[in-house]
């Protein structure tokens, strides 16, 4: 009865696993290539544990906790490159910071718009300047100013 | 006693093999990424659980139970980050089918959107906030 489980076992797996090479070859996504190897090393370690029963021993029981502590670190780090790829991101052209902040709905960040205005910060001399107007501008920068035209007066002041 | 445990073993055994093939069945079988995970998480979870448990009693290895424990425990914590950065990547560079999806509040929420009672109102009854 023993060499009847062990060998109805092994034809699941086997079965199982054409399965998931079928996917990992064909997949149309990269995500179901990641996502079939994930499933092909829990068959594999599900096929260490049929060996271990069919050799009578627990040598590699060991084996089995390390590939389940450290098997979600290939599907994690593919994941991350699939979502900052920048080629066939939706959000292509935007930094990283910014569609990882879109997350918040408080931020009020839509999809898409990554190049908006640029907003000029002013110093606070460029903006009493223009408050007060073109000339006291150029007249109070002297000789290098008055030479060049009036939107550069602030900038050719400095 | 040898018979009960044995038949056990091979039932558990038995079990965590078909959750493999359910598993491989599901990924040939399935339409989407999304649903291709909910197969995938079976062998993960159940079916490492059910196998190790046949390796513990087909080998009568009271011992390494603990050891069965810890590899099946670790599987535990890290499945559930997997399936959360593969369905995340999925959904942000548009592989869910959208005829497959019947309610979308993570695109309302990414427009800013988001519905008045899924709204955490925690922020306007801290004192701290407030205060300032």
């Amino acid at each position: 009865m023993n060499s009847i489980v062990l060998l109805l076992a092994v034809v699941l797996l086997a079965g199982a696993a054409a399965g998931v090479l079928y996917r990992l070859v064909k997949g149309p996504a990269l995500l179901d290539r990641v996502l079939a190897s994930d499933v092909l090393l829990a068959i594999v370690a599900a096929a260490v544990c049929v060996d271990m029963i069919w050799q009578k021993n627990t040598d590699y029981l060991t084996l089995t906790v390390m590939i389940s502590l450290v098997g979600f670190l290939a599907s994690v780090t593919f994941a991350r490159f699939v979502q900052t790829r920048p080629s066939q991101h939706p959000d292509a052209g935007r930094s990283r910071s910014e569609w990882e902040d879109a997350e918040a709905p408080s931020r009020g960040n839509e999809p898409g718009t990554g190049t908006g205005e640029i907003t000029i910060i002013h110093s606070p001399q460029t903006a009493r300047e223009a408050a007060t107007g073109p000339s006291v501008g150029t007249s109070s920068h002297g000789q290098a100013a008055a030479g060049s035209d009036d939107s550069n007066a602030g900038e050719g002041g400095r | 006693m040898d018979l009960v445990l044995d038949v056990i073993g091979s039932i558990l055994l038995l079990v965590g093999c078909l959750m493999s093939f359910a598993a491989g069945l599901g990924l040939v079988r399935l339409p989407d990424v999304l649903t291709r995970m909910h197969a995938a998480t079976k062998p993960q979870v159940l079916g490492l659980l059910c196998v190790l448990l046949a390796v513990v009693i087909m080998n009568r290895a009271w011992e390494l139970f603990p050891l069965a424990m810890l590899g099946w425990v670790f599987m535990l914590l890290t499945a559930p980050v997997n399936a959360h950065m593969v369905g995340r990547a999925s959904y942000r560079s548009k592989h869910v089918k959208e005829e497959g999806v019947t309610k979308d509040e993570l695109a309302l929420a990414l427009k800013g959107n988001t519905p008045v009672e899924t709204r955490v109102e925690q922020i306007a009854d801290d004192p701290d906030v407030q205060s300032r």
